[in-house]
């Protein structure tokens, strides 16, 4: 499936939410989190998720810090207060944006 | 999340050298980029064991097609010169509360008053005004280089948005002193285009230190962590 042209706007969401549920996460660990969750109907690339975790970094939703793990450096984000606001909002307009968009589309759940 | 199997230090020099040579310079980008293609490398030669390290590695390259690493590198620039604005915002803001603001407003006016009554002073607030941009000039440069060294010659995302976000504002903001001192026309020496200059100055170099030693700071911590 074609998720490229779908998950652009919704990439925000979608990082804050995987942080907010899981403590602290690192780059990579996210792109799995999401092929695993999705069944591998949704990939994030590497090309879209850093500038995306930089942006939140910028704005002060996300915080990082560099670990070493055996030898390995890796940075990892944590959510801010002002980024634990975001999730909060975010989730209830996204339930709204869907239950919108069901009412448009008629959706059914896919079937394998 | 292959959490029990990792790369030789040899192999991860060998991709972070890869990252610079594919114009990744900052430290902490690279950090990020060589975790992640560490960890693509590895669920490779899971699925294909017999595959070597470097094969596994160009095979995982391979698939960020023609243009590799530019886009993460060229959305990262962009990212960054909107960090050096938004950090030097920040530091504005903290500026910003009220026993500050009244004393710099208190300050300004003072200022405006001075330079409006003594007409003599308005030229030396201006020769003022230029010597607070080369100090301010020069301490960027020295906090560079000296946070150059923090890592050896390594650069930081912060450092990099601070020293092209403040050379712009320089090369930008000095344009107007220069040319008055230039011309050397007293009419446009109008202590309302003087006092908010010199303020703005003052504020703007203050936010820039600030900004600075936060990049020191961050190299420090990425060097305690990497002994």
């Amino acid at each position: 499936m074609k998720s490229k042209r779908y998950i652009k706007g919704f990439l925000e969401d979608i990082v804050l939410h995987l942080i907010s549920e899981n403590e602290e996460m690192y780059g990579y660990e996210m792109t799995k989190k999401v092929q695993e969750i999705t069944n591998g109907v949704i990939t994030v690339t590497e090309g879209a998720l850093y500038p995306i975790l930089h942006k939140l970094e910028n704005e002060n939703k996300l915080s990082a810090t560099f670990k070493n793990e055996s030898g390995r450096m890796r940075k990892y984000y944590k959510l801010t207060p002002e980024g634990g606001k975001t999730v909060t909002t975010g989730s209830t307009e996204l339930a709204e944006f869907f239950a919108g968009m069901q009412q448009i589309f008629n959706l059914k759940p896919a079937t394998k | 999340m292959n959490a029990s199997k990792n790369l030789s230090a040899e192999e991860l020099r060998f991709i972070d050298g890869f990252c610079k040579k594919k114009d990744i310079k900052y430290v902490d980008l690279r950090i990020e980029l060589v975790d992640h293609l560490a960890e693509l490398v590895l669920a490779r030669q899971e699925k294909f064991p017999n595959e070597n390290f470097k094969d596994a590695f160009y095979a995982v390259y391979k698939s960020y097609g023609i243009f590799g690493f530019l886009d993460v590198a060229q959305e990262h620039e962009s990212q960054m010169q909107k960090r050096y604005w938004r950090e030097i915002w920040r530091y504005t803001k903290q500026w910003l509360t009220p026993p500050k603001v009244v004393l710099t407003f208190a300050l300004s006016i003072g200022l405006y008053f001075i330079l409006d009554t003594f007409e003599a002073l308005r030229y030396p607030s201006l020769i003022l005004l230029l010597a607070l941009f080369g100090l301010s000039i020069g301490l960027t440069v020295m906090q560079f280089l000296r946070n150059k060294k923090i890592l050896n010659g390594e650069q930081s995302i912060l450092m990099g948005g601070a020293h092209q976000g403040f050379f712009w504002f320089i090369y930008v903001f000095m344009q107007i002193p220069l040319r008055l001192v230039l011309r050397g026309d007293e009419l446009n020496l109008h202590p309302g285009l003087l006092t908010p200059m010199l303020v703005i100055t003052i504020i703007f170099g203050l936010a820039n230190y600030f900004l600075q030693e936060k990049a020191k700071t961050q190299l420090q911590d990425l060097k305690a962590q990497m002994l």
